[in-house]
């Protein structure tokens, strides 16, 4: 088996130590976040923020290498992007009621544009749209996991502080307004908790892809679970073995471990809702 | 000195936009008293429990509950809302939803306290859910799940029960059961519910808010087949049930 050359290989490459360890450290906070993305039904503006990330990610680079703006890293630009498109679509969706979905479409797609503009506009290789689409969790290196590490931290204890909010909030949002809860307050906080949890998963199987993995192991992880903390727990623990597994199973055949990871997270996925209807 | 009235409004309008949903209510709910607010679909029940919660404001007039203005009471109304549109995956337990009632009520941060947890069990217990706290909500069966939404409601310690058609849904045996849990309850609070089934409720409640294009207050005993016509049109049919007079029944 294929495979089973990652393990000894793991203790000699630094660069797969990093990219487990992001692995499992973004698989955290996509428990977590997943398990309120798909309670909540949000994850079209999911889709759409993981998109618009694109455009942090091109003009991030255009400024790094065109203007030598160092202090904008990538991931950096990401956060920025992401938190701004969540605000965009939280905004408008308080707002003006109907028409959400157009406007996350249009997040979604002038997002990707303007990306694309960027980074066709500097000089060098182009190989880096590739790798922001789909994913180069071989990449990630040291500093990356110290931002991913404190990304999920943050997520995590933001969730811990105001779980019973953000619960009632999805459960009943009329109810929770009439015991004192800021529901479009606490709306925001979800959305911006959903943006920083994509630009995690972002790189870890790129842009296209991270709808899949915020979404479908919360997805099976809701069939088994009777309260949230399960379901949480659930849906991170199998991010975890996506993940792993996604990069295992890539190693030794050279495949792209993004694209291998969402294969394995959508046919677990299919074959779960296939057998199991209801808890 | 007397105590507020539960529900008082005076000379009140509502209106959205130009259209007139609402005109010239005066009304008067004293604490303690089990209520009904009766009328047909788009007639303005619904309009009228959302400006009691304070969702909506007055275009005229004066609307307080237990005296102040109506946001400021939320806290003391329990709320009991229509049929909840769940998801039925959706992953809490008959406890977990109970719980909610406790915001507000409980510490902002962090997880539920223990004191939480004792109380919204004492109200499951109350509306005979305590060996369900633990089942998955969408498992329980429409009366039980409506039950676990009056326990909700009580968890926040309410003064008054506010129940939005709380037996849509609901077969009549299970009904009646309902029905008198809420008597049980109104030893020790103000109840007032919303319904478009007037013959069942008079049954049971003191007196009935008939909202159509002005609001009236009825004594239970005073609702005849003419009053019912009168709100719903003539060619409603009428069931009759046994109506029961009230004490104070005859102060119209």
């Amino acid at each position: 088996m294929s495979f089973l050359e990652f393990f000894p290989a793991l203790s000699d490459h630094a660069f797969l130590q990093y990219a487990l360890l992001a692995g499992l450290l973004a698989s955290i906070s996509c428990g977590v976040v997943g398990t309120f993305v798909v309670i909540r039904r949000i994850s079209y503006i999911a889709g759409g923020i993981a998109h618009s990330v694109l455009a942090g990610l091109g003009i991030a680079h255009y400024l790094n290498v065109v203007h030598g703006v160092h202090w904008l890293t990538p991931m950096l630009g990401s956060v920025l992007a992401a938190l701004l498109s969540a605000s965009i679509i939280g905004w408008v969706s308080l707002r003006l009621h109907q028409r959400e979905d157009t406007v996350i479409g249009a997040v979604w797609a002038v997002g990707m544009a303007l990306g694309i503009v960027m980074i066709s506009l500097t000089p060098g290789y182009t190989t880096d749209l590739m790798s922001y689409l789909f994913g180069n969790i071989l990449m990630v290196g040291a500093r990356d996991l110290w931002l991913v590490g404190a990304l999920a931290l943050l997520v995590v204890g933001v969730v811990a502080l105001f779980h019973k909010q953000l619960l009632a909030v999805c459960f009943d949002p009329e109810f929770a307004t009439l015991r004192g809860v800021r529901v479009q307050a606490f709306y925001f906080l979800l959305l911006g908790l959903t943006a920083l949890t994509v630009v995690l998963l972002v790189t870890v199987v790129g842009i296209i892809l991270v709808i899949a993995l915020l979404t479908l192991p919360a997805a099976i992880a809701n069939l088994f679970a009777r309260r949230l903390w399960q379901m949480m727990a659930l849906a991170a623990v199998l991010c975890a073995i996506f993940t792993t597994g996604g990069l295992a199973l890539s190693y030794g055949p050279d495949l792209p471990a993004g694209a291998v990871t969402i294969l394995l997270t959508g046919t677990s996925f299919f074959a779960v809702a296939m057998v199991k209807r209801r808890p | 000195m007397t105590p507020h009235s539960a529900l008082h409004c005076e000379n009140m309008d509502f209106a959205y936009e130009r259209d007139m949903v609402l005109r010239d209510v005066n009304l008067t709910v004293p604490q303690g008293d089990f209520v009904s607010i009766v009328g047909p679909n788009g007639s303005g029940k619904t309009t009228l429990l959302k400006l009691v919660l304070g969702l909506l404001k007055p275009t005229r007039g004066r609307i307080e509950v237990f005296g102040q203005q109506p946001a400021r009471a939320r806290r003391r109304i329990g709320y009991v809302p229509q049929h909840p549109r769940l998801d039925p995956l959706f992953p809490v337990t008959a406890l977990d939803v109970t719980l909610m009632g406790r915001l507000g009520v409980t510490r902002r941060w962090g997880s539920w306290l223990r004191d939480d947890r004792v109380q919204a069990l004492a109200c499951l217990e109350q509306v005979g859910l305590a060996d369900r706290a633990d089942h998955h909500f969408a498992s329980l069966s429409g009366g039980q799940k409506q039950r676990t939404l009056i326990a909700r409601a009580l968890a926040g310690d309410p003064q008054m029960l506010l129940l939005d058609e709380p037996t849509s849904g609901l077969d009549a045996h299970v009904e009646e059961t309902f029905y008198r849990l809420l008597q049980e309850l109104n030893r020790q609070l103000t109840i007032v519910l919303v319904s478009h089934d007037l013959g069942f409720v008079s049954g049971f409640v003191r007196s009935v808010i008939c909202v159509g294009r002005e609001v009236v207050v009825h004594p239970t005993s005073n609702i005849t087949g003419e009053v019912i016509a009168d709100l719903y049109g003539s060619d409603m049919r009428l069931i009759r049930h046994d109506h029961r007079c009230s004490d104070g029944g005859h102060e119209h």
